[in-house]
């Protein structure tokens, strides 16, 4: 076919019609906006709170490069930083690290650093800059507060270096500082490259400094993305002919992946749910979409026909008339979608924070990224030249003839009509709705998608089982421990709560009970054959044995580690037997122990993970002096001097979750704290408090522990029954309020669809309804007709979603309770009584008004109007 | 020189159990640059066969030749781009596109056609038609003589081999419709143009050089 240059005259006709259908423009922007808004507030909320997790996870590991390499030669450095698989790198030299006194519990790293390392590190100075000459240093905040230093360029600081064990102080000019980031596991010391190749000069490195890598340097990189960094690694070593696999061989060079990264790929079960559910939530947005902008689309051509048709005769082809169509889409999307992209973005961005905020306690980190815009801006379009396709085709498809005599009909077979007696008005009402049945249809279920997903989104909130989830993370009103136990890091004497702290707490008024629960920090053993040690063996930890646990056999004895927990009687009663009992007068006497064993989320005892048997006699070694050399990760344990004890089984029990040292796996057991302290001497250390308060009482203990732990005790950190019940409400609240959000949003779509097609309806039946009167049909029973016509579209929806809302609560709530714990199904009418007052209200008020319009012209002007 | 020609043209409908047989068999010749009417009572088959003779409907059986051309045998898009070639229409209810000026609406086939208009042919028709102050105007804002001479030079800009006009004076009062086809006739003259007309009007028929009666779906009487 010969190519014809028409494009512009399509491009005016569409123009003008364009011009022409301003109500069902009007309708079908807000569509778009909305349908936008929803795209760019999923897309927006999705990937800030995976950023922010990343991010988060990042400031904590202290670092956003990809990954590096550590201890390399200078040399070294040069030659790997070159390649060109490696988009930005930063280069540090460590000297030493800061860990006596006051950084005893955050150490702090020395080193030198370069200007992009600095960054990778999140510790540019945010004041100053990078040591420049010599003596100059820049360090964070916190570690000036505890240095006495205030913040000041240009101030003198003093800093005590610990070699061989000798201090050494040195004083330093400070050029620049930054705000220490609260979530960083340590701090960072940056010197000059001068300074610490002089002292690495004076002093060959000890233990400590080897273990760092001290006078070695570390190459930090970022490839280009964060796909397969491992494998980029790996290529650039090889490249270079290096290993970095076997630690043993000649070129080996040691490696780390940033876990930041490496986390998000290890979730994987997560991930895959978080994107079943991004992919569903698109699918709903497009479904939402399409029903109403096909509706409008539907609606504007059908009424149009006669248009279509008559371009048709003249010489339109269908081609061309198609293209009208996309080209007041296309136009259409040109106003709504940047509406939306804005709208939806700045919503996303406050879902985000809340989101952020109820899962982790952590801040949002805003990310303008540019998929955001082109994602949300893609489907939007996606969702519009989808809806206009078919609407397109009827058009296009019109045939000349047929178009002239069109009206709006029932298509298809059509039973005879039975004479019934009843309200005439009613029939004639119900008969109106089946005229454009796809139109019906669309407009039903687009209603009844709002209440659908309202219900979803009410029942699944108040299927959140308060009673549940406290009792899983908290058995006592309050329990008080040092802060690392929170953050699941408890395990040395160091984080013993203090005699003086115990003495105030037994001051207060209204307590009821209370009792301590120690923990064995020392090291202890247990014997066992290897088939019971294989029961509670974590299979990661399992690769981290030696050869020789390989080749034992079944029945050959080992001595794993083991915890032991001294109870005092309060926490004692929170004890669940599951298999015989002890009581607490027998524990105390030492023979008698208890084996613990730990709980699924639903309650039932990992019991096959018990090594012993009730009855059975177990011998503790308890060491009594020892030491560990070698650096951290892989440091032995050497045993100079311990001794055996010998106990049996009386029971084993559960620990609920919150009372234990919060790791979860190992073999471990309780006795009474005496027999504990008896044993392991003063590594039996006080780890929790437990305390329940008189009724009324509750407060009094929040209240003294907020202000001790403000003025005596920066170290301690506490949870409460009420903190737990807090926490789940807000978790409970921000469903509610995201999922109410996105309802309503979608209900507005849905009322948008009733408006456009109730309106478009009475329009085009302006002449039919002065045929009416003209016959004898009063104003007042047309009006009553068409709102009879308005609220059987409320009625079909909602009975529409009651089903859709049973099917729902069996097929997909129903089964909810079988993966989250904390859940309990229950079926709730008031998401569907509320929305069908909405729909009835919406149902009169509409068509009412819509009516009015109608009535301003005179019976005679509608007659004679053609079209 | 035969333009337009029918062989064995049949139209039935089928409705439930009945056929309404609205063409059966008509067979009819017409010569380059005439102006013939089709006369018929309402239901002979009249509007049937003009549907069918413009390609806007297909028939149960036999052919519609077009300047020899079987105009059916196209496919759908095809037949469009053919129509918007050969044959121009004039309407009973003149169907102007309303949102198109008059000057738009008149240049509308060409452009579609992507064809670049004769301006003088064009001048010399809106001349001819009156419409040089109208040019502007939205098709609501004219009489429905005007309208209808406007779709009349619509029909006409493009050159068509032939103008096919459906009750071209059923919307109007019998001045107008004096006015509609002296214009009609003297286009005819003027342009060598071949007009096919039906209508329901003896007395309107008599501007025509030839005049069909059609009864029944068939061709009842032929005669000049």
């Amino acid at each position: 076919m010969l190519r014809v240059r028409n494009q512009k005259t399509i491009r005016r006709l569409a123009n003008r019609s364009f011009s022409a259908n301003r109500t069902r423009n009007i309708m079908a922007v807000i569509a778009v906006t909305l349908t936008t808004l929803l795209f760019s507030a999923l897309f927006t909320t999705a990937i800030s709170v995976k950023y922010s997790t990343e991010q988060t996870t990042m400031r904590q590991v202290g670092g956003y490069a990809h990954c590096g390499f550590k201890d390399l030669t200078a040399e070294q450095k040069d030659t790997l930083k070159t390649h060109p698989l490696i988009e930005k790198y930063g280069t540090n030299k460590v000297l030493t690290s800061l860990e006596e006194g006051v950084f005893e519990k955050n150490r702090v790293e020395v080193r030198y650093i370069d200007e992009i390392g600095a960054d990778m590190f999140f510790c540019s100075p945010t004041t100053g800059s990078l040591p420049g000459t010599e003596r100059e240093l820049a360090t964070d905040t916190w570690v000036l507060d505890q240095l006495g230093v205030p913040h000041k360029i240009g101030e003198q600081i003093t800093v005590p270096f610990v070699f061989h064990g000798e201090t050494r102080e040195e004083t330093f000019t400070l050029s620049g500082f930054w705000e220490r980031d609260s979530a960083a596991m340590v701090s960072e010391m940056w010197l000059s490259e001068e300074f610490v190749d002089q002292m690495l000069s004076e002093y060959t490195p000890d233990e400590r400094m080897v273990a760092m890598g001290a006078g070695k340097w570390n190459l930090d990189i970022c490839f280009a993305n964060s796909r397969n960094i491992p494998g980029n690694l790996e290529t650039i070593a090889r490249d270079n002919g290096y290993e970095i696999e076997d630690a043993m061989a000649e070129k080996y060079l040691r490696t780390g992946v940033n876990w930041a990264y490496l986390s998000t790929h290890s979730n994987q079960g997560e991930d895959l749910l978080s994107i079943a559910a991004v992919v569903f939530l698109t699918m709903m947005i497009i479904l939402t979409g399409y029903l109403i902008i096909y509706n409008i689309f539907q609606i504007s051509v059908s009424s149009d026909i006669r248009f279509y048709g008559l371009l048709k005769t003249i010489g339109t082809t269908g081609r061309q008339i198609r293209a009208m169509i996309r080209l007041q889409a296309l136009k259409l999307c040109i106003l709504g979608l940047p509406l939306g992209l804005l709208a939806g973005y700045l919503a996303g961005n406050q879902i985000s924070a809340i989101v952020m905020k109820n899962m982790s306690g952590q801040q949002v980190y805003l990310t303008l990224n540019p998929w955001i815009f082109a994602g949300a801006a893609l489907f939007s379009l996606l969702t519009v030249l989808l809806s206009c396709h078919k609407p397109g085709r009827i058009a296009g498809a019109v045939s000349p003839v047929e178009s002239l005599r069109y009206t709006e009909s029932v298509s298809g077979k059509k039973k005879s009509k039975k004479d019934r007696h009843g309200p005439k008005v009613l029939q004639m009402a119900l008969a109106n709705l089946g005229r454009n049945r796809k139109k019906t249809v669309l407009v039903i279920l687009s209603l009844s998608l709002s209440v659908v997903l309202l219900y979803g989104v009410s029942a699944f909130s108040a299927g959140f089982d308060m009673d549940k989830f406290v009792a899983k993370f908290m058995t006592a009103d309050y329990l008080v421990g040092h802060k690392d136990l929170f953050k699941n890091r408890f395990g040395s004497e160091n984080q013993e709560l203090k005699e003086e702290f115990l003495a105030s707490v037994n001051s207060i008024e209204g307590i009821r009970e209370s009792g301590l629960i120690y923990y064995n920090t020392g090291n202890t053993t247990a014997s066992m054959t290897k088939a019971q040690y294989l029961r509670f063996l974590d299979p990661m930890q399992m690769q981290t044995l030696g050869d020789e646990f390989h080749a034992l056999g079944d029945e050959d004895l080992t001595n794993p580690p083991i915890g032991i927990y001294g109870l005092d009687e309060m926490p004692f009663q929170y004890l669940k037997f599951v298999d015989g009992e002890v009581d607490y007068e027998e524990l105390k006497k030492g023979n008698v122990i208890i084996q613990l064993v730990h709980q699924d989320d639903y309650g039932n005892p990992y019991l096959e993970r018990a090594p012993y048997s009730v009855g059975d006699e177990v011998t503790f070694t308890y060491a009594d002096e020892y030491e560990y050399i070698g650096d951290d990760m892989d440091a032995e344990l050497v045993i100079h001097k311990s001794h055996e004890k010998t106990y049996t089984i009386g029971a084993t029990a559960v620990l609920p979750g919150p009372l234990t040292v919060r790791r979860f796996g190992g073999a471990n057991f309780a006795v009474a704290p005496e027999i504990l302290k008896k044993e392991a001497g003063e590594k039996a250390v006080r780890m929790s408090c437990l305390v329940n308060m008189e009724e009324g009482m509750e407060d009094q203990m929040e209240t003294f522990l907020e202000r001790y732990m403000e003025n005596a005790d920066s170290d301690l950190d506490f949870e409460s029954k009420k903190g737990y019940s807090d926490q789940f409400q807000s978790f409970r609240r921000m469903f509610l309020l995201i999922g109410t959000a996105a309802s309503l949003v979608v209900a507005l779509v849905g009322v948008l669809n009733f408006i456009n097609a109730i309106v478009t309806g009475i329009r085009a039946r302006r002449r039919e309804m002065a045929v009416l009167q003209s016959i004898g049909m009063t104003g007042r029973q047309l009006k009553e007709m068409l709102i009879l016509e308005g609220c059987a579209y409320g009625i079909s929806a909602i009975l529409l979603s009651l089903i859709l809302s049973l099917l729902m609560q069996s097929l997909v709530l129903g089964q909810l309770e079988h993966i989250l714990w904390f859940f309990t199904a229950k079926w709730i009418w008031s998401p569907i009584l509320g929305m069908l007052l909405v729909f009835l209200v919406l149902g009169a008020v509409i068509p009412a008004a819509a009516y009015r319009t109608v009535e301003r012209q005179s019976v005679v002007e509608r007659l004679r109007e053609v079209e | 020189m035969t333009i337009l020609e029918t062989r064995d043209l049949k139209k039935y409908y089928n409705s439930g159990e009945t056929t309404v047989k609205a063409l059966d068999g008509v067979n009819l010749k017409i010569e380059a640059g005439t102006f013939t009417a089709i006369v018929g009572t309402s239901g002979s088959g009249k509007s049937t066969l003009l549907h069918m003779l413009g390609g806007l409907d297909r028939p149960t059986e036999g052919k519609v030749l077009v300047d020899k051309k079987d105009i059916f045998t196209f496919k759908e898009e095809a037949l469009t781009i053919f129509r918007r070639r050969k044959i121009g229409f004039v309407f009973q209810s003149y169907n102007l596109v309303p949102v198109l000026n008059v000057k738009e609406n008149i240049l509308l086939p060409i452009e579609l056609d992507g064809g670049r208009p004769d301006q003088a042919y064009i001048q010399k028709i809106i001349t001819l038609l009156g419409l040089e102050e109208k040019l502007q105007n939205l098709p609501s804002n004219l009489s429905g003589g005007q309208q209808q001479r406007v779709a009349i030079a619509r029909a006409l800009a493009g050159k068509p081999a032939i103008i096919l006009a459906d009750e071209p004076t059923g919307n109007l009062d019998s001045r107008t419709s004096q006015d509609v086809m002296s214009l009609l006739k003297v286009t005819s003259e003027r342009f060598r143009q071949t007009i096919v007309m039906i209508t329901h009007n003896e007395e309107i028929a008599q501007t025509a050089d030839r005049i069909i009666r059609i009864e029944d779906g068939r061709i009842a009487k032929d005669g000049e």
